[in-house]
């Protein structure tokens, strides 16, 4: 694709437009990792799974299985009793998903986790005693396994997790156990990032068993009953993510946490200041930046021009209120924007008059906005007539709109006059002006 | 926002890995850069981020295509400018005007143009201008103008012929001029 021969009119257009820039609207992102979670279903393609299920194939080796990158569920027995939640029907099941957990649940699901964890840990202890005990035994009872075909991982998992093989002398709790876990076939979840932006949404995806509730743990406090649970990370930290499932028909639970911990990074806390200032008369707005630890910034003035400075100065041309935003970057990769309106209280047309008059009385007898004498850079000046057109340009502060008509030699008649102002200011970047000043005589 | 070539392979890896946080990024990026492009496309602020919404998720999709080397920045753009030709094609209910007659030019500008470039009006004006042009004119403007598409290729993505091309640029022009001209009028 090569490029076309650009008019001058299409070279302008070209030229304006290859400098637009829109502000950063991390609402836009929202919407599109909602789209991508779409995209992505079967959220099979997600780089969990493809551990996961790299490490499924592996788990049917039994050694090879500690490569899963999840901690294995642990299966556990709660006394039904003690952890009773209230059943509810299908439909109500999916108004309950739509608002918060009660304190009363949310005191529930916690307590759940704080006993399971308490399990957890006397399981752990148990195992130990019991491996020193079976050491013995160990390799026949892992060599059994490799042989056995596998239907999941997880019947791995609960396997080499320290559960006391059928064939090895156990104690009659330890069979009961094993019985129990057999309703609940797995504790495995999916979440659609590892690394995300404080204020984000994580969707967490548990894989589907009948007959059992969820019980998340956020690590934030916060937890939830949802079979695919949401959640919004307020601040920045690690978080260990948990799940518990639990048989509805004995009440017996498996929990899974992820080795990997979910990382929320902090936003850069987005500020700025503002100042009117002048220089030679001619008044600008100094915007000071007051982001901490932020990267890459992308300034919106609210006129219609933008920045990527860090401290940029912009003059305004038309008084009024303009609300600027700033948009800052981290090395994160998290950006956050702030808004604020910025009250502008003088016009600046390059300082321009709004009449002369050319009758040689030594007074006004010329036109040029005031301000080209103070910028010393170059300019070029043009004055349009409604009927004729061009009729008179000027490079030279020296050579001042006389009030005639360079084409015609003629002086002109009262009235309006249309002037264009085009100069390049000290970025180097070109800038145009145009006013009306009235003739008079 | 400038990237150094090693961070950026790094995290285009990362999109191929479908990694979220490495599409975010590449997102952050290139979003100031690729919304004005699907502006120019677009009727409206909404139709626009839905255009980049699609070019992104397509983007997404054929990161695997991308070979490092080229310009990534350039291989996103066309696939923007692709989904806006696309959402141009689904929405095609007019036809291409498909006749010769000259367009009268604006020619009161024609000298001023050279000399002063349409002073004092901004990028928002000119985009607005574009946006209400109707859509076979803006997206002819669009691809001969912006994108530099010669007639031939535009012919070919929009299905229409040379004659019709050209012919839809003048009037796109026309109309674009009329419409700053007023603009500028009002200033």
């Amino acid at each position: 694709m090569k490029n076309n021969q650009l008019d001058n009119f299409e070279s302008l257009i070209k030229s304006s437009l290859d400098k637009q820039r829109a502000v950063y609207d991390s609402s836009d992102w929202d919407k599109l990792n909602k789209r991508l979670d779409q995209v992505n279903k079967p959220f099979y393609s997600s780089p969990w799974f493809m551990a996961a299920s790299v490490a499924a194939v592996l788990g049917t080796v039994y050694l090879l299985s500690t490569f899963n990158t999840l901690t294995e569920p642990t299966p556990l027995v709660i006394t039904p009793q003690e952890y009773e939640i209230p059943e509810i029907g299908e439909k109500e099941k999916e108004d309950a998903l739509a608002i918060p957990l009660t304190e009363e649940e949310h005191n529930e699901i916690k307590e759940v986790f704080i006993n399971a964890e308490k399990e957890i840990n006397n399981k752990e202890e148990t195992n130990r005693k019991e491996e020193i005990k079976k050491s013995n035994s160990e390799t026949i009872a892992s060599d059994n396994k490799e042989v056995k075909p596998q239907n999941s991982e997880d019947t791995t998992i609960s396997e080499e997790n320290g559960f006391i093989p059928l064939d090895d002398a156990a104690s009659k709790e330890d069979n009961l156990i094993i019985e129990e876990v057999v309703t609940l076939e797995k504790a495995a979840f999916h979440m659609n990032t590892f690394e995300c932006c404080e204020g984000a949404t994580i969707d967490f995806v548990a894989e589907k068993q009948n007959n059992i509730d969820y019980l998340w743990s956020f690590d934030d406090g916060n937890y939830s009953k949802k079979e695919n649970p949401s959640h919004l990370f307020t601040s920045p930290g690690s978080y260990n993510i948990s799940l518990i499932v639990r048989s509805k028909i004995d009440n017996s639970i498996m929990t899974r946490s992820n080795d990997q911990l979910l990382i929320v990074h902090a936003k850069p806390n987005v500020q700025f200041e503002w100042e009117m200032n002048e220089e030679n008369g001619i008044p600008y707005t100094s915007l000071i930046n007051l982001t901490e630890k932020g990267t890459s910034w992308s300034w919106n003035f609210g006129d219609g021009s933008i920045s990527i400075d860090k401290d940029p100065n912009h003059t305004y041309r038309k008084k009024g209120q303009y609300l600027v935003s700033l948009t800052a970057l981290n090395s994160e990769g998290c950006s956050s924007t702030i808004n604020q309106d910025i009250l502008i209280d003088t016009d600046y047309n390059l300082l321009a008059p709004n009449s002369f008059t050319p009758n040689g009385d030594g007074i006004n007898d010329y036109f040029l906005p005031a301000a080209l004498n103070r910028l010393n850079g170059s300019f070029t000046m043009t004055v349009y007539s409604q009927t004729e057109g061009l009729i008179y340009d000027t490079k030279n502060i020296d050579q001042p709109w006389d009030g005639t008509n360079q084409k015609a030699g003629t002086k002109c008649t009262e009235g309006s006059y249309v002037w264009v102002v085009k100069l390049t200011n000290e970025k180097g970047q070109t800038e145009q002006y145009k006013g009306a000043v009235l003739l008079l005589k | 926002m400038k990237l150094e070539q090693r961070e950026l392979e790094r995290i285009v890896d990362g999109c191929k890995a479908k990694n979220r946080s490495s599409q975010q990024k590449i997102y952050e990026l290139l979003y100031s850069k690729m919304l004005p492009v699907c502006y120019r496309y677009a009727r409206s602020t909404d139709e626009a981020k839905d255009m980049l919404q699609d070019g992104f998720i397509k983007v997404f999709e054929k990161i695997e295509q991308y070979n490092v080397g080229g310009s990534f920045e350039g291989w996103v753009r066309r696939i923007i400018v692709n989904t806006a030709i696309d959402t141009y094609r689904k929405n095609k209910k007019e036809v291409f005007i498909d006749d010769e007659s000259r367009i009268k030019d604006n020619n009161d500008w024609e000298d001023m143009e050279s000399e002063s470039e349409y002073a004092g009006l901004s990028i928002n004006d000119i985009v607005e201008a574009m946006q209400s042009l109707s859509p076979a004119y803006q997206t002819v403007f669009n691809l001969y103008v912006m994108e530099g598409y010669s007639h031939q290729e535009i012919a070919d993505e929009l299905e229409i012929n040379i004659g019709t091309s050209k012919s839809n640029l003048a009037k796109a022009k026309a109309n674009m001029k009329t419409m700053l001209t007023e603009k500028l009028n009002r200033l």
